[in-house]
């Protein structure tokens, strides 16, 4: 059992600042991140070919899906949701691409809490520009005075089921893959990895970049 | 009273497992969605893309209440984990 659910082991330590495995596999997806899209986006072509033609599928993808939740006009967003969406998905199927060197830093509340601050902070900028802060204020006493305390607390209660809904996701199904090795360690884990590290990891990625995306255009109109 | 640790400790365990009968609901309430999302995309298979995003949409906020358990569940264990040390 203290193996299952153990917190992130601790390699060392610097005065206040902890350097852990999450710390570490947020690293590596950070180089990767940094280094890929260097590499694969220098020396760009008027007439794409090869390596351009598959960036220009994954950016339109990825538009077109913003566009297709937010409309057509708000197509701006997709820079933010498709970082947001390609390091959910590298933090989520970590374990996978590392071949189990790398804990998945989602499962660590940390990880997944500032990504729910992200988007809250995104939801408040956002209603703020596009309302003026009066009017945004003023939003928090609809439909009637009476609600000021709910409105406040469903604001906030956001990016806190948004950051355990993922946290909670992949960490019970790294507990849930974890018990089934210890018990049936031969062949059987197989398929669970499919369906809580590839299928699950890539739900809640769709998840996660989806309610961002919904959250944003409430807050805008 | 005397102080037990290891009383405390188990009936946290147990309490982290009565915590996550609040599954339940989750599960009718995802399968509840799955199944009229079924229905609508038998009605109107032309509507299947936004059908299947309102319904994912549906079923991750139907859930939360579900990882809410989760969360207490671990808040348990790690107050048993802490209690017997």
């Amino acid at each position: 059992m203290d193996e299952l659910l153990r917190v992130p082991t601790v390699y060392f330590q610097i005065g206040p600042i902890v350097i852990d495995e999450t710390i570490v596999s947020l690293w590596a997806i950070m180089a990767i991140m940094v280094v890929f899209s260097i590499i694969l986006t220098r020396n760009f072509k008027w007439l794409p070919s090869g390596r351009q033609n598959l960036i220009e599928m994954v950016v339109d993808g990825i538009a077109s899906f913003v566009g297709f939740i937010m409309g057509e006009h708000r197509k701006g967003f997709t820079a933010y949701i498709g970082t947001i969406i390609i390091f959910i998905l590298l933090a989520n199927l970590a374990g996978l691409w590392s071949f189990g060197l790398l804990r998945p830093p989602t499962a660590d509340v940390r990880t997944t809490l500032a990504l729910g601050l992200l988007t809250f902070f995104g939801i408040n900028y956002h209603a703020i520009k596009a309302k003026g802060l009066f009017k945004y204020l003023r939003g928090f006493l609809d439909p009637f005075p009476l609600f000021l305390p709910m409105n406040i607390i469903g604001e906030l209660a956001k990016p806190v089921s948004l950051g355990f809904r993922l946290f909670g996701n992949i960490f019970g199904g790294l507990v849930i893959v974890g018990l089934v090795y210890q018990g049936l360690p031969f062949l059987v884990p197989i398929p669970l990895h499919l369906y809580f590290d590839l299928f699950s990891g890539l739900l809640q990625t769709l998840v996660f970049s989806i309610l961002t995306m919904v959250f944003f255009s409430l807050a805008i109109d | 009273m005397e102080y037990n640790a290891f009383a405390v400790a188990a009936f946290a365990v147990l309490g982290a497992g009565i915590a996550m009968i609040a599954g339940l609901g989750p599960g009718i309430g995802q399968g509840y969605a799955a199944g009229k999302g079924t229905e609508a995309v038998g009605r109107q298979p032309e509507a299947q893309g936004k059908i299947t995003l309102t319904m994912i949409l549906g079923q991750a906020v139907a859930e939360t209440t579900g990882i809410y358990a989760l969360v207490i569940a671990f808040i348990l264990i790690g107050l048993a984990r802490g209690v017997i040390g």
